[in-house]
């Protein structure tokens, strides 16, 4: 149990990793490579109809946003949704998904920041599924099926779910384990580059930047920290998060530079913005 | 204690809640709770995916043009995933959805492993397993017996495309055996060859130097749609995002909100059909403001007199918006024709002004009047072969040196393909397969044999009633496909094809890349099933036949006739598997540029149908997330697809709100889509993405063949429209068809 053992430490992360990711929204063209790079990487099946999108399991999944405005001042945007890895309340681990486990099938590392999913420790309650706020996680309905000889291909790093369980995006859990292996084996420390999730190395538009937020080499640190310099990425806009309001301190930072985005990503501005039309209505 | 109710409530609560609380102390509970959670997912059908030492090899995706660098991981022999190659000169680590799923062509359920023959009626599904040996002697007696009873001319092949050395060897068959019709399907990119061919009088393919240039003007390609070498595009994309020194723009004419329109700085919505009187119009506004580049007009090109005048008097962007801007409101008219005029000239005064064509992903021709019209607004910036962020020819590569063909007597008379070409294109009648089905259900006896070797007309042609006619008219149809795709349902005999990674593979100079690179692919694991390259295919089948087709082909295998072919390159492609001319300089010398008078809006494809009868337009909806071609989506891909495109079994269509209002429909509503060649059930998604008065109709869906996940899903696009021909070339140019829903 070494990775919870900071579990009383309610300051949040002290020296450990805190991986995250930083999605650059003005480069994703929504082509969906991340997606299907992930159900490879991870073992996700596929079943025949999955054209229903409530049961249909996408770790990481592409929403398409509008403006909301008629043809021909309509625009979307593309957003990338893997699991944000919530911090919690002043990052002290406390996740929405990870408090209502009682199964303890879902955990909060102090070591890298990354919520985990133990599927076998999971009896398929779902509270956790109610309490995420991204409906980042997906439950197993029916038990996966690879006809022919798909199952062929499955990747022994990461093991395969069964029905009445929940699953979702674990950033690759098993990647860093891998690089880990490496870097111990070799006694170094590990290299930005070296752990990588498998959506971030499939993008072909480069849109996604994933590293340790506490590591002021990476980054994703450059990015996320005004005062770094980040502004090669950054370029004037500034990164924000899914319902920030919720202080779910989520670990993926989204970069747009069109404010409807910004607005529609982030409801407390929403809100306001909201507030602010329906006093003028009123004058 | 008495024992009353009272008491033994008391009890029996006490030892109820005692025992409840103890268990919280003991392990046995949580272990138990634990336990059960384990055993009850211990199902025997659950896969334990097999451990192992883990490698990467490299090779090159040969799934489409693409060219990309990608290396399987694998866990022992066994290939688990797809992942780009760092430096990889076309996609430098970035990996496209599909060739990420390659894995899913090799041991889905819609391979087929064996060769296969029909065994029941056609279309009935029934096959028998065949040997190898059993399926080269059926095909090559068969041909045999076609050409003994003077019926050479009555085989036809199919091949995907022209290009690269699978395509040579059917080319090279066909030419021994004697028979013209060797035909493929044009392509957005055959449209540029021709328009090469006639505007700069060179033999070559067009490329452009979009990483380079710095303002780029749209007609309609989908840049991000698939178009070109998708990963290539995703990159290039995200260059002009970076690019500090100087902002890129781009500016997308499209009917519709695409991907590419929803990425470029600006979006110029027109009514399909319209590019090239649009790319009049701008260049109007060029030479009227005098923006053009003298030097280049003046000595690069002729013809400009005329065009001068013609666009003067008739392309004035007032009159242009009239046919080509899409909501005819007097001050949104005012509003999108200046927007035009401003985009012109900001494209005139840019640095590295560049203008393309393409028709969403690119796989739908053009027609050669709208490419005259862009490549003229090229030509006035001085795009054509210019140094940097330019137009380039990537000339023809030199024939492959092998041995010549043998000819008998029969195979040196001369015999009239059966589709015939009005005028001169570069390749003759072959690449005209849309024309087809046409000239076979209007002869007798058209064609006796088919060979379909990477090609699936069933599902790619436009018309596919004519085209399912046409096949049905064929005695003996040979597929040598890979996946049980539409074509394969009428087939006769089927000697399946290798994956890419089990084969060796040549992939020529990507579409729309500006310098040539050759990839190849070189087999990385083992054959899975009992599958051939299609190339050794070929080879043994001439060489059952003997005589001089056998001597046509002195190879022992593919693997030399590979070698052969790619000569001095080889050594360079073997080693490192890709080949790269980084010297590369377009042709300038002598080089001029002929502009056509005659362009744009007189010569605009006209579609099928009345517009009383059919009120609406239907308009292609092009994504990279649905494979167009002769290859499928695949499983992974397949899940991807929004449920605004495909909802169940049903095709979803765009209708833009206020046309589904006018005609009834809500949000999910079920129409009949009909046009003048077909009837489907749709459903209707309302949508601001689209002008009033289209439907958009997603491209990729509805196949007939492959397995239940790929299957039977939605309705082909391509069962809905027509082919019009392009009077310039041929080719199938319908960028839609007239439409009505009830």
């Amino acid at each position: 149990m070494t990775e919870t053992q900071g579990h009383g430490n309610q300051e949040g992360h002290a020296p450990g990793s805190k991986f995250g990711m930083v999605i650059d929204l003005d480069k994703c063209t929504g082509c969906g490579a991340c997606m299907v790079a992930c159900m490879a990487e991870n073992n996700v099946p596929t079943k025949p109809d999955e054209t229903n999108k409530l049961d249909t399991i996408t770790w990481m999944r592409v929403f398409k946003l509008s403006n909301g405005k008629a043809f021909p001042d309509a625009e979307t945007c593309y957003l990338p949704r893997p699991c944000m890895h919530c911090g919690g309340k002043h990052d002290a681990g406390h996740s929405p998904c990870v408090s209502v486990c009682p199964a303890t099938a879902t955990d909060y590392s102090y070591k890298t920041g990354i919520v985990s999913q133990i599927y076998t420790r999971c009896f398929g309650c779902r509270y956790c599924m109610g309490a995420c706020p991204y409906h980042a996680r997906y439950f197993n309905w029916w038990d996966p099926k690879w006809p022919a000889d798909m199952k062929n291909y499955l990747s022994p790093d990461v093991s395969v779910r069964m029905r009445g369980v929940v699953e979702k995006c674990s950033f690759c859990f098993h990647r860093y384990q891998r690089a880990m292996d490496l870097a111990y084996y070799e006694e170094r420390e590990l290299e930005e580059n070296e752990y990588q999730t498998a959506c971030t190395q499939a993008c072909p538009a480069g849109a996604i930047t994933f590293g340790d937020l506490n590591n002021e080499d990476h980054m994703v640190y450059k990015v996320t920290h005004e005062e770094s310099e980040g502004d090669e990425i950054l370029r004037g806009r500034t990164p924000f998060r899914l319902l920030e309001e919720l202080e779910t301190n989520p670990k993926v930072y989204y970069l747009s530079g069109r404010d409807w985005v910004v607005k529609a990503g982030n409801a407390s501005v929403r809100e306001e913005a909201k507030a602010v039309k329906d006093t003028g209505g009123h004058h | 204690m008495k024992l009353n109710r009272r008491n033994f409530l008391l009890v029996s609560t006490a030892g109820a809640a005692g025992g409840a609380v103890g268990s919280m102390f003991s392990p046995l509970s949580w272990k138990l709770m634990d336990d059960s959670s384990v055993w009850s997912q211990n199902w025997p059908w659950t896969p334990v995916p097999l451990d192992g030492e883990v490698s990467f090899e490299e090779t090159t995706c040969a799934l489409c043009p693409g060219g990309c660098r990608v290396k399987v991981r694998k866990v022992d022999s066994r290939p688990v995933k797809l992942e780009g190659v760092d430096g990889g000169p076309v996609n430098d680590g970035g990996i496209c959805i599909l060739g990420l799923t390659a894995l899913q062509l090799v041991y889905g359920p819609a391979r087929v492993r064996t060769p296969l023959k029909r065994a029941g009626k056609r279309g009935e599904g029934k096959w028998v397993e065949i040997t190898w040996d059993e399926a080269i002697s059926d095909v090559s007696e068969k041909l045999a017996e076609l050409k003994g009873a003077g019926q050479s001319k009555a085989v036809g092949c199919i091949t995907n495309g022209a290009k690269g050395v699978t395509s040579a060897l059917f080319a090279r068959f066909m030419e021994a055996y004697g028979s013209p019709n060797h035909y493929w399907q044009a392509t957005a990119w055959d449209s540029y060859e021709e328009n090469i061919q006639r505007t700069l009088g060179l033999n070559g393919s067009a490329g452009f130097d979009l990483e380079k240039a710095d303002y780029i003007l749209s007609f309609g390609a989908g840049l991000l749609d698939g178009w070109g070498s998708p990963v290539r595009m995703f990159q290039a994309h995200s260059k002009w995002r970076e690019n500090h020194d100087a902002h890129v723009t781009l500016v997308q004419i499209d009917a519709q909100l695409s991907n590419t329109a929803a990425k470029a700085d600006k979006w110029l919505p027109i009514n399909p059909g319209t590019e090239g009187a649009v790319a009049m119009a701008m260049a109007h506004v060029i030479i009227s403001k005098n923006l053009y580049d003298r030097g280049y007009v003046n000595w690069s090109t002729t013809g400009f007199r005329d065009f001068f005048r013609t666009v003067q008097t008739e392309y004035a962007p007032e009159k242009v918006a009239k046919i080509a801007c899409p909501v005819q409101k007097p001050e949104y008219v005012k509003k999108w024709t200046e927007e035009l005029e401003s985009r012109a000239i900001a494209f005139a005064k840019a640095e590295k002004p560049l203008a393309l064509a393409g028709k969403g992903n690119g796989d739908r021709p053009v027609s050669q009047a709208e490419l005259n019209a862009i490549q003229s607004l090229n030509a006035l910036v001085g795009s054509i072969n210019r140094e940097e962020g330019g137009m380039v020819v990537i000339p023809d590569a030199d024939k492959y040196p092998w041995p010549p063909v043998v000819l008998d007597a029969d195979a040196k008379g001369y015999k009239p393909a059966l589709v015939t070409t009005k005028g001169r294109t570069k390749y003759g009648a072959s690449n005209l397969l849309s024309n087809l089905p046409k000239a076979i259900n209007a002869q007798h006896g058209g064609l006796k044999a088919l060979l379909v070797a990477g090609a699936n007309p069933l599902y790619t042609l436009a018309d596919t009633e004519e085209t399912a006619a046409a096949l049905q008219k064929i005695e003996y149809i040979v597929s040598f496909a890979s996946q049980m795709d539409d074509t394969f349902t009428y087939a006769d005999i089927i000697l399946p094809d290798h994956i890419y990674l089990e084969s060796t593979v040549d992939v020529p100079t990507p579409p729309g890349f500006a310098k040539p690179v050759y990839g190849l692919a070189k087999p990385v694991i083992d054959p899975v099933y009992k599958t051939k390259a299609m190339g050794d295919s070929i080879i043994e089948i001439a060489k059952a036949m003997g005589g001089t087709i056998a001597e046509s082909f002195p190879w022992g295998g593919f693997g030399d006739a590979m070698e052969q072919a790619m000569n001095e390159k080889w050594n360079a492609l073997d080693s490192d598997g890709v080949y790269v001319n980084e010297d590369f300089q377009p042709e300038k010398e002598g080089i001029r540029f002929r502009f056509f008078a005659r362009a744009g809006m007189e010569d605009r494809i006209s579609l099928q149908g009345s517009v009383e009868k059919y009120p609406l337009v239907i308009t292609p909806c092009d994504t990279i997330r649905l494979s167009t071609g002769a290859l499928a989506d695949t499983p992974f891909m397949v899940k991807t697809v929004s449920d605004t495109k495909l909802k169940k079994r049903e095709l979803v269509v765009q209708v833009n709100t206020m046309t589904a209002q006018q005609y009834g429909f809500k949000e999910g509503s079920q129409a009949i889509l009909e046009t003048p060649v077909a009837k489907a059930t749709v459903l209707v998604h309302c949508s601001e993405e689209i002008a009033p008065g289209l439907v958009g109709v997603p491209r990729g869906l509805g196949h007939i063949a492959y397995d239940e996940f790929v299957g039977g899903k939605g309705t082909n696009y391509n069962t809905l429209i027509s082919p019009v021909q392009d009077p310039a070339t041929g080719f199938d140019v319908a960028w839609g068809i007239r439409a009505k829903l009830t």
